[in-house]
C-alpha cells in the first residue's frame, strides 16, 4: 500500500440527473506516468478536481498517498502540484513573479523558494522572459509558465489536466521532455490529454474512461494487444470505385474498410500476410497505386476502438 | 505563506491600471472639475451680503421672530448672508424693479413658510431659494412627522437643526462653512468605495467554482482565512494609500476646506476605505458568476449610494431623512459623507465618534457577510 499514491474506490459523482463518475476505480503507483484517457465529457477533469478534493462527490473513496483525502488535509495538498487545464496565473504579475507567487503557497523558505523558481524557469526554457508579463508571452510560453507555477515547489505528485493544449510542436516536445525529466527525478504523473500520441510517447500505464466508468488499463502495448485490430494497410490511390472497396472488404481478416481523399485505410484483424493480399487484389484488377503500407495499430486505434467514432459533447 | 500572498497582493493591487485610475485619477478629474465650478460661485457669493427685502404677510409674533432670527442669523465667514431690509410688499416690488436696490423679496406668510420673488436668475437667486426652500422643508417636514410620528420628532429635528447649521454656518468646529464641501465629502465618499473594486477580486481568487486561480488556489495548501486575510489587509492598504493622494490633493493642490483636523480627516478617510474594502470583499465572495457582474454591481451600488447622499443633487439626503431615514444609516455613501460633515461642523465630538461608529459596524457586517459566503472549501460543480 505504500507505493501507492492515489486509489480510488467506487467513485460517483452526479450533476442532478447526469452521472458524471459511475462507480469509477482507479490506482496509482508510485513513479508512474498515468495517462487518463477519455472523450470529451467522459469524466476526468471531474475525476481530477475530486481528487483533489475541489468537488463533493456522492460515493466513494479517495486516498492520496496512503490517506484518506479531504479538503482540509492542507499536509497531502503540499505534495501535490497542480497544472491545469486553462491557464492559471496574475496577469499583473510577471514570469518570475507569478512562480514565485504559486510556491510561495507551499514554501516559506525565502532562500529555498528563490532556488525553486529559478530551476522551473530553467526547467520550462524561460529564462529570456523572467521579466515578461503575461500578455507578452506566446500561447506556447504561457503553457510553459502554467507548468512552471504548478511544478516549482517540486511536489511528489503532480497532476497535469491537458497542459500541451494549442501549443506549438517545438513547446509541446519541451513540455514533454520536461514530464519525463520530472518522472525520472521521482514524480508520480497524471498525465491527461486528447493527443494519443504524446499519452504513447510518455505514460507507462493508460486508463481509458468513458462515460464515468474505467474501461480498460494497462501499458501501451497490453492495450494495443486487446483490441480486435492487429495490422493497418495504407494505400494512397486516385480514384477507387466503391465495388473495390466492397470487395477489398472481403478479403480474408479485413473487417473494416475506408477510402477518402486517395486515401485508402484497411483494418485487419489477425491473419498474415495481409498486406500480400491487397497488393495481389490490385495486380489482379490492374489498379495503379501511388504507396503502400502496413502498420501495427496504435493507441488512437484502440481508443476509437473502445471509445466509438461518434461525436461528444464538450467536457 | 500569509506574508507571501500579501506581498503577492499588494503587487496586484498597484498594479490593476482600471483601478488606480477610478481610485485616484476620477477624483482628482472630478475634484478639479468641482472645484473649478463651485469655487466661482462660492467666491461670487461669499465675499457679498446678499440684498434681501422682508415682508411680514402676518401678525403672528411667534413666526415673525422665528424667521427673523433664521434670516438674520444667516452668516458666512464673518459677514451676514443677507443684507435685510423690512417693508411693505408695494415697497419691495419697487427695489425688486431695480437690480441695483434688492435681489430679491422674502415674504413671511401666516403658516410660517417662506416664500421669494425674484427680478432674475443668477447666483445670489439661487442662493436665497436655496434659503427659503431649505427653511420650507424643514417646517413641512417638522408639521408632517409631528403630525404622523411624533416619536421621530427629535431625530428629525437634530438633522434638520445639522442641515440648518450647515446653512447658517454657526459651525461649533468654526472651519468651513462652504455649502459646495459637500459635494467633495460625496466624491470621497465613492471614492472610498471604489476601493472595493480591488477587494472584489479576493473572493474570485480563492473559490474553485469561481476562476480557474481559484481553483489552483483552493487546491493548495493555503487556508481559505489566510488567504482571504492576506487579500483583505492588501486590498485596504493598497486603496487607503491610492486614496491618501486624492486627498492630499485635494487639501493641499486645489486646496478644499474640509473644515476639521487635517489628521482627522486622513483618519476618517482611511476608515472609509476600510468599510468600501469591506463591500467588495462582501460583493466578491456573493455567489459563483463572473467578476464582470460583480464589479458592475459594485459601481451601481456605489453609484446610487453617493446619489442618495447628494453627489448629483445636494439636498437628497434631507429627502431621505424625511422619507426614508434607515437608508442614511445603512448607506455606505451616506454613512462616510456624514463622518466628515459631523468633523467639520460640529468637530471632533460625539456626533463624529458616532458615524465612525457605523462605518466600523457596517464594516463589520459587510466582512462577516463576505466570510461567510465563502466558507465552503468545496463545491457540487466547478
Amino acid at each position: 500500500m505504500a507505493d501507492t499514491i492515489v486509489e480510488v474506490k467506487n467513485l460517483v459523482k452526479r450533476y442532478k440527473e447526469l452521472i458524471a463518475l459511475d462507480n469509477f476505480n482507479m490506482k496509482i503507483e508510485k513513479g508512474e506516468v498515468f495517462g487518463l484517457l477519455g472523450p470529451n465529457g467522459s469524466g476526468k477533469t471531474t475525476t481530477i478536481n475530486c481528487i483533489l478534493s475541489l468537488l463533493n462527490f456522492d460515493n466513494g473513496e479517495i486516498d492520496v498517498f496512503g490517506e484518506k483525502m479531504t479538503s482540509s488535509r492542507y499536509d497531502l495538498k503540499k505534495r501535490i502540484g497542480i497544472v491545469m487545464q486553462d491557464v492559471a496565473v496574475f496577469d499583473e504579475l510577471n514570469v518570475e513573479e507569478n512562480i514565485d507567487y504559486f510556491c510561495g503557497l507551499y514554501i516559506n523558505d525565502k532562500n529555498k523558494r528563490k532556488q525553486y523558481v529559478d530551476e522551473a524557469i530553467a526547467f520550462v526554457g524561460l529564462e529570456d522572459f523572467r521579466k515578461f508579463k503575461p500578455k507578452k508571452l506566446s500561447g506556447g510560453l504561457l503553457r510553459r509558465l502554467n507548468i512552471a507555477c504548478g511544478i516549482a515547489h517540486k511536489p511528489e505528485l503532480i497532476i497535469l489536466d491537458e497542459p500541451t493544449v494549442a501549443v506549438d510542436p517545438q513547446s509541446r516536445n519541451k513540455i514533454l521532455e520536461g514530464i519525463t525529466e520530472l518522472n525520472k527525478k521521482g514524480a508520480t504523473i497524471i498525465y491527461t490529454s486528447h493527443y494519443m500520441e504524446e499519452v504513447e510517447q510518455i505514460c507507462t500505464h493508460i486508463l481509458i474512461m468513458d462515460k464515468g466508468k474505467n474501461v480498460t488499463e494497462g501499458t501501451a502495448e497490453e492495450l494495443k494487444r486487446s483490441i480486435k485490430n492487429t495490422e493497418n494497410i495504407i494505400v494512397y490511390i486516385k480514384n477507387l470505385d466503391d465495388a473495390h472497396v466492397k470487395a477489398i472488404n472481403n478479403i480474408n481478416h479485413v473487417y473494416d474498410v475506408s477510402y477518402m481523399s486517395g486515401r485508402l485505410e484497411i483494418k485487419c484483424a489477425g491473419g498474415r500476410h495481409n498486406i500480400s493480399h491487397v497488393i495481389d487484389y490490385f495486380a489482379n484488377n490492374n489498379l495503379d497505386y501511388d504507396r503502400i503500407y502496413s502498420e501495427l495499430p496504435t493507441l488512437n486505434d484502440v481508443f476509437l476502438e473502445i471509445t466509438g467514432k461518434n461525436l461528444r459533447d464538450k467536457e | 505563506m500569509f506574508i507571501n500572498v500579501f506581498k503577492a497582493q499588494l503587487k496586484l493591487g498597484f498594479r490593476n491600471k482600471s483601478n488606480v485610475f477610478w481610485t485616484l485619477m476620477f477624483p482628482i478629474i472630478l475634484g478639479t472639475l468641482f472645484k473649478i465650478t463651485f469655487g466661482n460661485i462660492y467666491s461670487e457669493y461669499k465675499s457679498e451680503s446678499i440684498k434681501t427685502a422682508v415682508v411680514f404677510e402676518t401678525d403672528n409674533e411667534d413666526v415673525k421672530s422665528t424667521t427673523k432670527a433664521y434670516l438674520e442669523g444667516l452668516e458666512m465667514d464673518g459677514h451676514k448672508m443677507l443684507d435685510i431690509s423690512y417693508m411693505d410688499y408695494d415697497s419691495a416690488v419697487a427695489l425688486l424693479k431695480d437690480d441695483e436696490q434688492v435681489n430679491g423679496i422674502i415674504s413671511v406668510k401666516d403658516d410660517g413658510r417662506l416664500s421669494l420673488d425674484i427680478n432674475s436668475n443668477g447666483v445670489l437667486s439661487t442662493i436665497q431659494e436655496t434659503i427659503t426652500t431649505i427653511y420650507n422643508q424643514n417646517v413641512g417636514l417638522i408639521e408632517k412627522v409631528a403630525a404622523e410620528h411624533p416619536e421621530n420628532l427629535p431625530a428629525v429635528i437634530q438633522t434638520i437643526s445639522g442641515r440648518a447649521e450647515y446653512i447658517n454656518a454657526h459651525s461649533l468646529a468654526g472651519d468651513n462653512k462652504d455649502p459646495f464641501v459637500s459635494y467633495f465629502y460625496n466624491l470621497l465618499a465613492m471614492t472610498a468605495l471604489f476601493a472595493a473594486l480591488n477587494s472584489v477580486r479576493i473572493g474570485n481568487n480563492c473559490q474553485a467554482n469561481m476562476s480557474t486561480l481559484g481553483a489552483r488556489t483552493n487546491a493548495s495548501p493555503l487556508s481559505r482565512m489566510t488567504f482571504q486575510a492576506a487579500g483583505f489587509f492588501a486590498a485596504y492598504i493598497v486603496q487607503t494609500a491610492i486614496i491618501f493622494v486624492g486627498l492630499t490633493y485635494m487639501l493641499f493642490g486645489i486646496k478644499i476646506n474640509f473644515g476639521g483636523d487635517i489628521p482627522l480627516i486622513y483618519f476618517t478617510t482611511a476608515l472609509a476605505s476600510f468599510l468600501g474594502t469591506a463591500l467588495g470583499f462582501a460583493i466578491g465572495n456573493l455567489g459563483s458568476f463572473a467578476i464582470e457582474k460583480k464589479e458592475s454591481i459594485l459601481v451601481g451600488i456605489t453609484l446610487t449610494g453617493c446619489a442618495l447622499s447628494g453627489l448629483m443633487y445636494g439636498d437628497m439626503k434631507v429627502i431621505i431623512t424625511e422619507k426614508a431615514p434607515i437608508i442614511n444609516k445603512i448607506n455606505p455613501a451616506a454613512v462616510i459623507s456624514d463622518s466628515y460633515y459631523c468633523l467639520n461642523m460640529f468637530g471632533a465630538g460625539s456626533r463624529y465618534f458616532m458615524t465612525l461608529m457605523y462605518m466600523l459596524i457596517l464594516s463589520a457586517v459587510l466582512i462577516a457577510l463576505g466570510l461567510f459566503m465563502g466558507r465552503r472549501n468545496h463545491y457540487d460543480s466547478i
